[in-house]
């Protein structure tokens, strides 16, 4: 417990350096573009997650173990970018093995447009201690086919 | 600092939370047998005159099934088929047999604004199609919110009609006032006409279709086997799901009064009771996700009868509950780990029919 809070305490510390950081304005490189880009996306996403994903996957992202599976550190969202796009926008059944632990269960398709899976995308990726490099545009949702 | 003193100190209420386990104890004195296999979402189901059934797929499909053949029905009401919205609720007129009505509710994108909210309609299967449809009431303003659509749908001994419509995600504005759709229990006449007896047929600018409010999203609704009263259950935010016994006017209280915090660990309010706002007749903390409710009143299952069943799509069991005096005294996990449990009926032979996401529908067997 006091070694999870010690963590927390570390990110949120982090998090805030960051947040310091990204409010000095410097020069506007294209990588600062993407990088509002992003927050901005991150914002929206926050919002849908709120609303469509917290009952489930929690506001740790941790999920429930054996039942949901976690997306803070989740290995599998890591590694199949495409694939857990594919989850949200039409629904994930079967087996899936996220940080070795298998999972079965079934997530319905959301309803969410393309638009709002790259935000929740964009979010969940960047959130936890996770860290997507690479903003998830809605071309690339758009593309991905069932 | 204190920012981060603030951090820790939701950070150790969420862990609170997080270890919060639900301690009901499993029964292991009864089985089941599987009717219906491969549903998706059974959201809920009816028996026809025949013990055929009628089954709503929650992403907007009737399937009728009848000696173990599944027949698509055609034309259902397009649905706002997003997060929790879709094709809810099924039930038959009490008088089926002479008039033929079938009512739905479901997540409706009817209406001038972008997204959906919660309707309900009439309408008679002919040749697996249905025909005369009415939509008899569409709660507005449309919404792209995901949550809390509701929807259970009663009918009373003198025939009224009963359904409840979730706040759509709008706490602040929708639970409390009576202006709005969402968050109430609503009673109509079979043909949607607004009964004069109302609660608040000549308030003002009211809803007049409303009888009570206060409510967050209830997904189980019931009529009392003996006393006859309505019951229902909602879902809280985390911890706080309740059991109410509805009455005409009444408040019953959400957001201004809860046992739950919100998801984050937060607090919503310090209050769990206001004068002029009612007590739950039960609520559970930790929240189980109350969907689908059913009293036992035949005689299948001795010892349970009397016993109020209610679904937890959280922890995915059926919760076997006992009644005493107006009070939950026993629970217990039925059909443990089978699935989220989505709806329950006491079928025409007695027994128990329950609803399970990504299974189908399987009927409880008692074995001591």
């Amino acid at each position: 417990m006091r070694k999870i809070s010690v963590a927390i305490v570390a990110i949120v510390a982090i998090l805030i350096l960051v947040s310091c950081n990204s409010s000095e304005k410097k020069t506007n490189t294209s990588e600062e573009k993407e990088k509002t880009k992003l927050e901005a996306s991150m914002a929206r996403g926050k919002n849908i997650y709120t609303n469509f994903c917290i009952s489930c996957h929690l506001p740790n992202g941790k999920g429930l173990p054996k039942v949901f599976p976690p997306l803070a550190k989740s290995d599998y969202l890591k590694n199949n970018r495409l694939g857990s796009i594919r989850s949200i926008k039409y629904g994930q059944s079967g087996e899936i093995i996220v940080n070795g632990q298998t999972y079965n269960g079934v997530m319905a398709p959301l309803g969410l447009n393309d638009e709002e899976i790259a935000d929740v995308m964009n979010y969940i990726t960047n959130s936890w201690g996770n860290y997507n490099a690479k903003l998830i545009t809605v071309k690339e949702v758009s593309a991905i086919e069932e | 600092m204190t920012f981060i003193r603030q951090s820790l100190f939701i950070i150790s209420l969420v862990s609170l939370f997080a270890c919060a386990q639900d301690k009901t104890p499993i029964n292991n004195d009864h089985s089941y047998e599987l009717i219906v296999s491969e549903l998706r979402n059974p959201w809920a189901f009816a028996f026809l005159p025949d013990h055929s059934m009628l089954i709503n797929e929650k992403e907007g499909r009737i399937i009728h099934f009848k000696n173990g053949k599944k027949t698509e029905i055609s034309d259902v009401p397009k649905v706002y088929n997003r997060g929790q919205g879709g094709l809810l609720d099924i039930k038959l007129h009490p008088n089926y047999k002479n008039n033929g009505w079938i009512y739905l509710t479901y997540a409706s994108p009817e209406g001038q604004n972008r997204g959906g909210h919660t309707a309900v309609m009439r309408a008679k299967l002919k040749n697996n199609t249905l025909v005369e449809k009415e939509v008899l009431y569409k709660a507005t303003p449309n919404t792209t919110r995901g949550q809390h659509f509701g929807s259970r749908i009663v009918f009373d001994d003198q025939g009224y009609l009963y359904f409840t419509i979730g706040e759509r995600g709008n706490r602040d504005e929708n639970p409390q006032d009576i202006t709005r759709d969402g968050g109430k229990v609503y009673r109509l006449h079979d043909d949607g006409s607004v009964p004069l007896d109302n609660p608040f047929i000549n308030d003002g600018n009211a809803k007049t279709a409303i009888y009570s409010y206060g409510h967050r999203n209830p997904q189980g609704m019931v009529i009392h086997p003996d006393t006859r009263a309505i019951w229902t259950h909602e879902h809280g935010p985390k911890g706080g799901d309740e059991i109410n016994i509805i009455a005409s006017g009444k408040n019953y209280g959400w957001p201004v009064i809860t046992y739950g915090v919100n998801y984050i660990g937060t607090k919503i309010t310090d209050e769990t009771s206001r004068p002029g706002m009612e007590q739950p007749l039960h609520y559970w903390v930790p929240s189980i996700a109350p969907s689908g409710m059913e009293f036992i009143s035949s005689d299948k299952y001795k010892g349970w009868k009397g016993n109020l069943l209610v679904g937890s799509l959280k922890f995915q069991y059926l919760d076997n509950c006992y009644i005493k005096d107006g009070k939950v005294i026993k629970e217990e996990r039925l059909l443990d780990g089978l699935g989220r449990v989505r709806s329950i009926n006491q079928g025409p032979d007695g027994y128990i029919y329950v609803g399970i996401e990504n299974l189908g529908i399987v009927k409880l067997i008692k074995t001591k």
